[in-house]
């Protein structure tokens, strides 16, 4: 069979035509400028960055949001980035330097989105090393919006519907994501996470008495939090929106709170129990049914005594149908699945 | 190919870089994408981040490397993409080779395997590498590729069993 595979992939071949044509393209592209926009200044704000141990920072080099939506030709996107601030703020560590460069939400505002249903946030985010040298694609960043009372290994990009694209330009990898709306945690606190670590559990720290999320100060990599100030296109909040908030929050302080709770009213998947073992980079990684390849941090599980990861609904993204439970005894750790009932 | 060169070492490496890994990387394109345009869109994206980075490679292996996991994370940015136009697979179009009724088939079932399989799958099986140079690669853990390559297996022999048994 070996063969067989090889074989079907010797059997794929680029044409003369389009290889020649895309050679001359790439060619040319080099020798073109990347155009710089300007941007009017229009006080119209859906959401605006705080501040969260950041500077505003004229970044003159910098392409804006606009410009970067409007790179991967949405143009409609563009123009609402362009109708912010084009303020920017940075956040910075010995390393790199984090630019937020904005954020809006709206409907539609993608015209060959695939999900034009719903209301949709969008915002842009860049990095770029402090010393000069060029980032490249092959630097691996990830961003996600927590919400305040929900862990960030809880709740973040991978739930929301998330989304990403991504370009470098002149050293500067810039980052558009399009996730769930935003706005939906108009009263609840959102932030942006910056970092290069996949389960946001060493990056960051939950207080969660508070809910507030916070930097970990001693992470030894790359993390950064920009908090956003939301406020919601209407003032009032439709009231399904804030019952869609409420169940989740709800869900969430449940799965959260409850565990013991919810572990008795749930029934175990036996075959999914397993011990994990600590890799080198110190995650736990769990394969199992249509869960594949979960990195789960044993700091934080040894930390806690026990983690747990929430599965929602697909639908809806409110409702928890299953949820892994990690825990530490006596130097092993091991993991189970529970299904709702 | 009939190279348009304005005479510089920069363009003079890149042309002969191109011509020695453009059908490789139009491959693994191919298997994430699933059809020509796309795949000729990645190769082209690939390349011209190869281009202009700057990185100093050391060995042909380490330039190759490279590609592959730059044409694999372009891949999977695209599939992740929101407003992608999917567009399914039309086996008899855009092949070119001999021998296709055999190779075909196969070539399908690869492209039907979950996206996080196939860079591993292409570099074990076009490319020869193990599971180790593959996890030191993707810099994932070697027990993860190797986890990978077995559940990819397993789907590709279940299928073609399928396959071969239904003729």
């Amino acid at each position: 069979m070996d063969e067989r595979v090889k074989q079907a992939y010797e059997s794929v071949q680029i044409s003369e035509k389009a290889k020649t044509r895309i050679f001359h393209e790439i060619i040319a592209s080099d020798k073109k400028e990347v155009k710089r926009r300007i941007f009017s200044k229009v006080a119209i704000f859906v959401m605006c960055v705080l501040a969260c141990s950041s500077t505003i920072y004229a970044a003159h080099r910098l392409l804006r949001a606009g410009a970067i939506a409007s790179m991967f030709g949405e143009e409609k996107l563009a123009k609402r980035f362009e109708a912010m601030s084009d303020e920017i703020v940075t956040a910075e560590n010995d390393i790199y330097r984090a630019y937020f460069l904005g954020a809006v939400s709206g409907e539609k505002l993608c015209e060959n989105e695939i999900d034009v249903e719903n209301t949709k946030s969008y915002f842009v985010v860049a990095l770029e090393r402090k010393d000069g040298e060029n980032l490249t694609y092959e630097d691996e960043i990830i961003v996600s919006p927590f919400v305040q009372g929900i862990a960030p290994w809880q709740f973040n990009i991978y739930n929301m519907e998330g989304s990403a694209t991504r370009q470098v330009v002149d050293g500067v990898l810039y980052c558009l994501y399009a996730c769930s709306d935003l706005e939906v945690f108009a009263n609840t606190g959102v932030y942006i996470g910056v970092t290069d670590e996949d389960v946001f559990a060493d990056a960051y720290v939950y207080d969660s008495e508070s809910g507030i999320i916070s930097l970990n100060e001693e992470y030894d990599g790359l993390n950064f939090l920009f908090e956003l100030s939301t406020k919601a296109s209407n003032e009032d909040v439709e009231e399904d929106t804030l019952s869609r908030q409420n169940d989740f929050m709800e869900n969430g302080r449940q799965a959260i709170n409850n565990l013991d709770e919810m572990m008795a009213n749930s029934m175990l998947d036996e075959d999914s129990v397993m011990e994990l073992q600590e890799n080198e980079e110190g995650f736990l990684i769990y394969n199992y049914d249509d869960i594949v390849d979960l990195h789960i941090s044993a700091k934080a599980v040894q930390k806690h005594g026990r983690d747990s990861f929430s599965f929602m609904d697909a639908e809806t993204n409110t409702k928890i149908v299953k949820f892994l439970v990690v825990e530490y005894v006596e130097g092993k750790y091991v993991a189970k699945l529970y299904i709702c009932e | 190919m009939n190279h348009s060169l304005d005479g510089t070492n920069k363009e003079e490496q890149f042309a002969r870089d191109y011509e020695v890994y453009v059908n490789d990387i139009y491959r693994l394109c191919f298997s994430f994408l699933k059809n020509q345009m796309d795949a000729e869109d990645a190769v082209q994206e690939t390349f011209i981040k190869f281009y202009r980075c700057r990185n100093i490679f050391c060995t042909e292996e380490h330039k190759k490397a490279w590609l592959v996991v730059a044409a694999s994370n372009h891949c999977k940015d695209v599939l992740k993409h929101w407003w992608r136009k999917r567009i399914e697979f039309d086996s008899g179009e855009e092949i070119v080779g001999e021998s296709k009724d055999m190779v075909d088939e196969m070539l399908e079932l690869v492209m039907q395997l979950p996206d996080k399989y196939k860079t591993a799958v292409y570099l074990y099986y076009y490319e020869g590498y193990d599971s180790k140079q593959i996890a030191k690669l993707l810099n994932k853990p070697d027990s993860t590729i190797r986890t990978y390559l077995q559940k990819a297996r397993k789907m590709l022999k279940k299928e073609w069993i399928v396959s071969e048994g239904s003729k």
